[in-house]
């Protein structure tokens, strides 16, 4: 990159827009966690705009919310998968792909439930959507989070894939957590970003589930 | 460098152009309308299928279910027809396709289809542009036909309104992309010496929102349209018919197109600068579009949310915008306005951007105040998340808030002195030449001027409680929109026709198409602030009779804007597609260096990664260094020097 | 960069000469267009000064007007100047190598600054004291006028019309409006469907109508006349048709007037549902129908 120019410039061009792929792709995911802040900030800003105002009383004038019980299990199993990325990751850059394999799939399958747990609650809710101001924030909220875990699901769905497919490839090289094929760099910045972005989504995911499903 | 193994390279690295292998048919526009409109119906069907028996949907006969479905439906239908969805249903099975769409194709047909070079999008995007612009200009004209007399009608009043608010939301969603489009995505690399933008595909995919969003913001006027104009300030829009589901459905594609584009553009700027691009040289399109591409990253999702709130509140009957059942028309006002506020800066700032940008060249001076101007900009982004309540401040809402949010937008004229200060520093001592591109750029200074110099009446509380909602308000913002953006984008029209087409265009046809534009702008929309200052509220459709040779004035300066255009149109097509009249190679003398590169750029940009060697605006230093080294050998050590800090 | 410039070609005593013209021009040309703004043409400001709000904007307009155009001034003289003087050509060098100018930025920054930081302070100045400049101050407003309410009245906007309710006249509702001169005036609007504005554009006030919401206006009338009223927040396919027109007259007239009307509306008063500060949107209501289905609550009705 740029600020790197000193006296004496040598520019190689494959090894140029490589390294700008790996920080574009670092830049790209950081932005996207900015854009999902402020998607959740727009709906999180309503819940405390509607409820402060409480009009006519009808915030949540039963104190009637959508199943906890369901709302724990997704917020557990989106912070699971976090916690699982984050450990198998370790293993992937010492060179055990299949663990982070097994563990990636794992943390995938988690995500996938979490997801169809959040639209399975939207299918059966014990009130009305129109019924209250939280009715209203909750059956807005759902789907976007169910979206956004789906979305980030098809992300690690694509990391997984990739690390099958590059078996051979970097099968010398110690696998595709220590190789420097510039595909296996690729593939690491990706994961990277993803792992930055699924680990603040699960802290997001606290927060969310706090305001839906305790406070 | 390392090996790249078979079916393992890290997709489309190296920024070379991989030639497409498929020959023969290929998806485009027209296969993404078919499976478009099969989505649509589709979606439709599904929608009654599901909803059609709920008890709103009879009582009302109107199934908003199926209308968004169908939408959602018809844009993926869309977008796979286009191809757009082949990567990433591809990456799903771990494939890295390589960039496509690099080769040199002769012929229309890549622009119309999914094409990654960032210039094949820059032109699509220029034309789409140029094409929702004009139809929302005609759709103008429409409102000031019916204007001429207080109580003769050419339209009926819900009519009426539906064209206040289709030209209103066409030209507010679309124009956002006016500057990003087609000079940011085709400029920047060529700017920053970089052979590729960082995310073609998102760049490409950002394109094709639009086309959809315009075919389904039209598509309102077949089903009834929306009469809450663009800013659909429920429960107005909420009580509306089906033409507001288009109008939501809409505004958050734009609003998708938007967030891709300035992924793929803050990307871009930040990691692909050639060496030697610090940000010090960085050009200032390049400035303005990053700055924008941030505002707009921050405040789109805000826009989106609320269209989605809207949106649900319209079909499946929550009530977060209705205070009966614990909603509150508030919610959409705020949710709307922190988008609202943001967007207007984001349509001037690419106008500075360009202005700036081409000033220079034509003033034969370096840029005066190179970081003040920076400054400005980026301060203009940063304050504009601040001040969204001074669109409410009769609204009743946070009155006690309203000294902060003057303040605040009154702060917004420091930053954008900056700017008037760069230009004014530019001019001093100038040696200045009065071609087409810079006569447009004078009148942008002297068009925002009068928007500037408003909107401090505007922002000054007491003064707003006569001017808020008036024809003040109207006239003030066109100042800035069109008086601004759309001026600095006719300018820049002009200055780049030799780069983009190889065409410079008739400089007689362009100076009457600047002074009958730039008088007709003024002697349209000046008037204005009289009217609204004498009462007018903005889209009625009946005035006080004492207004009425006033609007008469107006509506007759506006058609005399509309043929001002349509006399570009005309002349700009023709030369464009029939006389071609030969540019030279960089007939500005511009150190721009998108100007180095020659004509027909080739589609990888450079042939070898340039190497910055001093800033873009050093006219009149005769010792300034060349912009950049545009054959660096290779591959040994090139010396560079470190040239003077800015 | 076509040809290279000699620095001695831009001499520090010319560029005081270009500056000490440009200063000289804008400032006549300034003072002039200061005077016939305050003088001659301030008095004729709108929104005129049938009432102190009206009058306090109209004195803000003048004041940001003298502020704001030696501003544009000053930019035309420079701009105009510059175009005159600082002319090339394709065979003419370039213009003068400067990127900047330490005194003329930091001038630019103090002055502008100084400028918006006055009009920020001078504004919630004329915000607050005149008991918040006639515009709307929402249900429970914090500045409100030295000397004491007479007369309160509420308007209810509703698509397509507004109507006046007299909380001191019996509740009764009235289609017209007449105010009292010297009279401290409250107006408390509302509205019963969708957002409206209420403009009284002589009087200076404006207030948005807003469902659910009281909110509060006032003014004190100071002169006779007729005012119109507009909606002014786009309401509905019949918005451009939603005005009416009002009379400031003596306190007898209006007295007489209220009581009359008072006496006329007695039999629909009554009907009336009881005066209150909002009114919910019904589902029979103007508007209303927008949530046809059950009501899960019982309260929306």
């Amino acid at each position: 990159m740029s600020n790197a120019v000193g006296e004496n410039v040598t520019v190689d061009e494959e090894q140029y827009y490589h390294d700008a792929n790996l920080g574009a792709i670092w830049s790209a995911s950081r932005t996207l966690i900015a854009v999902v802040s402020t998607l959740f900030g727009g709906l999180v800003f309503s819940y405390f705009y509607l409820r402060s105002l409480n009009s006519h009383g009808l915030w949540d004038p039963n104190g009637i919310k959508a199943s906890p019980l369901l709302g724990t299990i997704i917020m557990v199993f989106v912070l699971a998968s976090a916690v699982i990325i984050q450990v198998v990751n370790r293993r992937l850059r010492m060179g055990i792909t299949i663990d982070w394999q097994v563990g990636a799939l794992a943390a995938l399958l988690l995500g996938v439930l979490a997801g169809a747990f959040q639209i399975w609650i939207l299918t059966r809710l014990n009130f009305m959507p129109g019924s209250s101001g939280y009715a209203g924030i909750y059956v807005a909220s759902g789907p976007v989070y169910a979206l956004v875990v789906l979305l980030s699901m098809y992300w690690l769905e694509t990391l997984i894939a990739r690390s099958v497919r590059s078996r051979r490839a970097t099968a010398q090289d110690g696998g595709i957590g220590v190789s420097n094929q510039p595909g296996a760099e690729n593939f690491r910045a990706s994961l990277d970003g993803f792992t930055v972005f699924w680990t603040y989504f699960a802290v997001l995911s606290i927060v969310i589930w706090y305001l839906l499903y305790v406070l | 460098m390392a090996i790249k193994t078979t079916s393992f390279a890290s997709g489309g690295d190296g920024g070379r152009a991989v030639a497409g292998e498929k020959k023969g048919f290929r998806l485009n526009a027209f296969t993404g309308l078919i499976a478009g409109g099969l989505g649509y119906l589709f979606g439709h069907w599904m929608g009654n299928a599901i909803a059609g028996g709920y008890q709103q949907v009879i009582g009302s006969g109107q199934n908003d279910i199926a209308i968004l479905l169908g939408f959602i439906f018809g844009t993926i239908g869309w977008f796979l027809g286009l191809g757009i969805l082949n990567y990433p249903l591809k990456k799903m099975a771990g494939i890295e396709p390589p960039l496509e769409g690099y080769e040199f194709e002769p012929g229309v047909m890549k622009y119309f289809r999914f094409t990654l070079d960032n210039k094949v999008v820059g032109i699509q995007y220029l034309f789409g542009m140029l094409f929702y612009f004009f139809t929302a200009g005609l759709l103008a004209l429409g409102i000031r036909t019916e204007l001429l007399s207080p109580t003769n009608h050419i339209w009926g009043p819900a009519t009426y309104l539906e064209i206040v608010g289709e030209h209103g939301t066409m030209m507010m969603m679309m124009m956002t992309s006016v500057v990003m489009g087609p000079f940011g995505n085709y400029l920047v690399p060529l700017m920053i010496g970089s052979k590729r933008v960082a995310f073609p595909r998102l760049e490409a995919a950002a394109f094709w929102f639009t086309p959809a969003a315009y075919i389904i913001l039209l598509s309102a006027l077949w089903q009834g349209g929306f009469q809450s104009g663009w800013t659909g300030y429920a429960p107005l829009s909420i009580q509306q018919g089906v033409g507001q589901d288009a109008y939501l459905f809409s505004f958050a594609l734009l609003g998708f197109s938007m967030i891709t584009s300035s992924i793929n553009m803050t990307a871009t700027i930040i990691n692909y600068r050639a060496p030697g691009m610090r940000w010090s040289r960085l050009p200032m399109i390049a400035w303005g579009m990053i700055t924008v591409a941030f505002t707009m990253l921050l405040s789109v999702p805000i826009l989106i949310d609320g269209l989605y709130v809207m949106g649900l509140d319209r079909s499946v009957q929550t009530a977060m915008l209705y205070a009966g059942h614990g909603g509150s028309s508030f919610l959409w006002e705020n949710l709307f306005w922190f988008f609202g506020h943001p967007e207007v800066y984001l349509l001037a700032l690419p106008g500075f951007g360009l202005t700036m940008e081409i000033l220079p060249v034509f003033a034969r001076k370096p840029l005066f105040g190179y970081r003040t101007a920076v400054t400005g900009m980026v301060g203009v982004a940063v304050l504009s998340f601040f001040v969204w309540q001074h669109h409410l401040f009769q609204s009743g809402m946070n009155p006690d808030m309203r000294p902060l949010f003057m303040l605040t937008t009154e702060l917004i004229s420091i930053p954008t002195g900056f700017i008037y200060l760069v230009g004014l520093g530019t001019l001093w001592r100038a040696r200045m030449r009065f071609d087409v591109p810079m006569l447009f750029m004078l009148a942008v200074f002297f068009n925002f001027l009068f928007g500037g110099i408003t909107g401090v009446y505007v922002s000054d509380v007491p003064v707003n409680v006569t001017v808020h909602g008036s024809y003040f308000v109207m006239a003030h913002f066109h100042y800035t929109i069109m008086g601004q953006l759309i001026f600095a984008v006719m300018g820049a029209i002009y200055y780049y026709a030799p780069l983009y087409f190889g065409v410079k265009l008739n400089e007689k046809w362009g100076k009457i198409h600047f002074w009958t534009m730039f008088i007709a702008f003024n002697s349209t929309f000046l008037p204005l602030f009289a009217l609204g200052l004498l009462g007018m509220p903005r889209r009625v459709f009946e005035y006080a009779a004492r207004l009425q040779h006033l609007n008469q004035w107006v509506t007759v300066s506006s058609y005399v804007l509309g043929l001002s255009l349509a006399f570009f149109v005309v002349t700009f097509v023709w030369q464009l597609a029939v006389t071609r009249p030969k540019s030279p190679l960089n007939p500005w003398q511009s150190r721009g260096l998108e100007w180095q590169v020659g004509y027909p750029i080739p589609p990888g940009n450079f042939d070898k990664i340039p190497v910055i060697l001093s800033g873009p605006y050093e006219y009149g230093d005769p010792n300034a260094l060349p912009v950049a080294d545009l054959t660096p050998a290779e591959p040994s050590a090139v010396g560079v020097s470190s040239g003077g800090e800015i | 960069m076509t040809t290279s410039n000699k620095s001695s070609e831009f001499t520090a005593a010319e560029g005081r000469s270009h500056v000490k013209k440009i200063i000289g021009i804008w400032l006549v040309v300034a003072i002039i267009a200061d005077y016939f703004v305050w003088f001659v043409y301030g008095p004729h400001m709108p929104p005129g000064a049938m009432t102190d709000q009206a009058r306090g904007q109209q004195f803000d307009i003048k004041v940001i007007s003298v502020m704001a155009i030696p501003v544009l001034l000053f930019i035309w003289t420079f701009g105009f100047y510059s175009i005159a003087k600082f002319r090339g050509g394709k065979d003419r060098p370039d213009g003068y190598y400067v990127k900047g100018n330490v005194k003329t930025q930091t001038a630019w920054y103090v002055i502008t600054a100084t400028l918006v930081l006055f009009l920020a302070g001078f504004g919630t100045f004329e915000l607050i004291v005149p008991a918040g400049a006639g515009g709307g101050e929402g249900p429970s407003p914090i500045w409100t006028p030295s000397t004491p309410v007479k007369l309160v009245v509420q308007v209810i906007a509703q698509q397509w019309r507004f109507t006046y309710r007299w909380p001191q006249f019996g509740g009764m509702e009235t289609t017209s409006i007449n105010l009292p001169i010297n009279t401290e005036i409250q107006f408390d609007v509302t509205s019963i469907d969708v957002i409206h504005d209420f403009w009284a554009y002589q009087l200076g006030v404006k207030a948005d109508a807003n469902p659910d919401v009281n909110n509060v206006a006032f003014a004190k009338t100071l002169q006779y006349g007729r005012f119109t009223v507009r909606c002014d927040e786009l309401c509905g396919i019949w918005h451009g048709a939603m005005y009416n027109y009002g009379k400031v007259v003596s306190q007898t007239q209006f007295y007489n007037w209220a009581t009359q009307m008072q006496r006329q509306n007695a039999s629909v008063t009554k009907l009336l549902p009881k005066f209150a500060l909002t009114y919910t949107p019904s589902y029979t209501g103007a508007g209303g129908g927008y949530y046809p289905s059950g009501d899960p609550n019982g309260t929306a009705a």
